[in-house]
């Protein structure tokens, strides 16, 4: 069994995707997050939403993105649209779990410094949720790669066209071409993020 | 800077923490406040750098109501010392102490003179501890850091939550000493909340009894001891 030759540019296609959509969803749903914690109105709203763009399944959502102008259609860009919507919720919610989590007493010891709210951010929120957040990212970041094989089907690229392409012809080596890569990809990722969480847990 | 209370009331969730109280603290002074829990003194120490507000009379700093100071600039004056230290875990030693003087826009070169000045003050070797962890220090060795983190900027005022409650007889013993000496030396109007009788007759140039949210003595330590009143003798013998 010989490996598909287009293997190698589909595996960087699709960690560009992943890496993408996981970069745009850390920058909406961090700032979302905090947001959150200071307008605890918003919470219903943002989580509500984005528990529900969780439910959608990730097959129908790829499909309804299609008819979609703008933002939908085939292709890369309604793919990392639609990854990007599946990884906001666990960025989000770790977001203000992670700051929400903090020891009143240090919020009191830096509101008795003179903190101003934007510095409390800077040096005490972002720096003591960091860890919350990170798994977060982390857990998006898995499931994204998987979800991603997926976006194949409305002409995303990435590892998924291995999996369709293995399925229309029956060929179960290139199906395992595309979800191996995908798996261990996800596995390899997994432990990057891990490190990086024990890191900043001092 | 003197601390004045004027008819001070403070009600949280509809209960009252704090009744009608007043009195004068004068610049430089150090009150020692004592008090069963739940007599208010922590509230008392709040309305002080403006983290609560009276819903009735004023607090006034240096003759200003707190409802007027701008609160940020008030707590700027403000060095504060909570029980179990309030260190930040994240930073370390020297920039829990340097963080009032970096936000104050204090430069580089002159917070790490002033975080060795200041650990020198509190009696922490400088090269040994000013990268520790919060983590990596005793409770003694806590409570020395978040000293000098309170004295970082100078603050006229200083306020001190039950800061040596939890450690162990010496070391307080230790602490009580390091902090009349600093005391002496910069002259801030302090206020410090104690369960401890002895602790507080012997750091106040004043001592208050709050009970009930109301000051029910406030006077030097020999004129407290012997003031008659059944609550201070209650508290004075359980202590004996």
């Amino acid at each position: 069994m010989s490996l598909p030759p287009d293997l190698p540019a589909l595996l960087l296609e699709h960690i560009v995707i992943v890496a993408l959509s996981i970069a745009l969803a850390a920058a909406i749903g961090v700032p979302a997050g905090i947001a959150v914690t200071r307008y605890p109105a918003l919470e219903r709203w943002l989580v509500g939403l984005a528990n529900i763009a969780q439910t959608i399944p990730s097959l129908a959502l790829f499909g309804f993105l299609i008819t979609l102008p703008v933002l939908g259609g085939i292709g890369p860009r309604p793919a990392i649209v639609a990854l990007i919507l599946y990884a906001l919720l666990p960025i989000l919610r770790n977001t203000v779990a992670g700051i929400e989590g903090i020891d009143p007493a240090l919020r009191e010891s830096a509101l008795a410094i003179g903190m101003r709210p934007s510095e409390m951010l800077r040096y005490v929120e972002i720096p003591l949720a960091a860890r919350t957040i990170l798994a977060g990212v982390r857990i998006a970041a898995v499931t994204t790669i998987g979800t991603a094989t997926i976006a194949a089907a409305i002409g995303g690229g990435g590892l998924g066209v291995l999996i369709f392409r293995g399925l229309a012809s029956l060929n179960t080596g290139e199906i395992l071409a595309g979800a191996a890569p995908a798996a261990l990809l996800a596995l390899l990722t997994d432990g990057g993020l891990a490190w990086c969480e024990r890191r900043l847990s001092r | 800077m003197q601390i004045e209370f004027r008819s001070v009331t403070c009600r949280i969730a509809d209960r009252s923490i704090v009744e009608d109280l007043s009195f004068t603290l004068p610049s430089g002074q150090t009150l020692a406040l004592v008090g069963p829990s739940g007599a208010g003194k922590t509230t008392l120490l709040r309305l002080i750098n403006a983290l609560r507000l009276p819903q009735e009379g004023e607090v006034l700093i240096n003759g200003r109501s707190s409802a007027v100071w701008d609160p940020i600039d008030l707590r700027r004056q403000t060095g504060y010392v909570l029980q179990d230290g309030g260190l930040f875990p994240h930073m370390t030693v020297e920039q829990n102490i340097g963080l009032a003087p970096k936000l104050a826009g204090w430069r580089q070169d002159r917070i790490q003179a002033r975080v060795t000045q200041l650990l020198e003050e509190v009696q922490l070797a400088p090269a040994d501890f000013r990268h520790r962890y919060p983590r990596q220090l005793s409770g003694g060795q806590r409570q020395r850091v978040s000293l000098a983190r309170a004295l970082a900027t100078e603050p006229p005022i200083l306020l001190l939550d039950e800061p040596f409650s939890a450690l162990d007889p010496v070391t307080r013993i230790d602490m009580q000493r390091l902090f009349q000496t600093l005391q002496r030396r910069h002259g801030q109007t302090t206020v410090l909340v104690t369960h401890d009788m002895r602790e507080a007759l012997r750091l106040g140039s004043l001592v208050g009894l709050l009970y009930e949210g109301r000051m029910e003595v406030l006077d030097a330590p020999a004129a407290f001891q012997s003031s008659g009143n059944p609550i201070v003798a209650a508290f004075l013998g359980e202590d004996a």
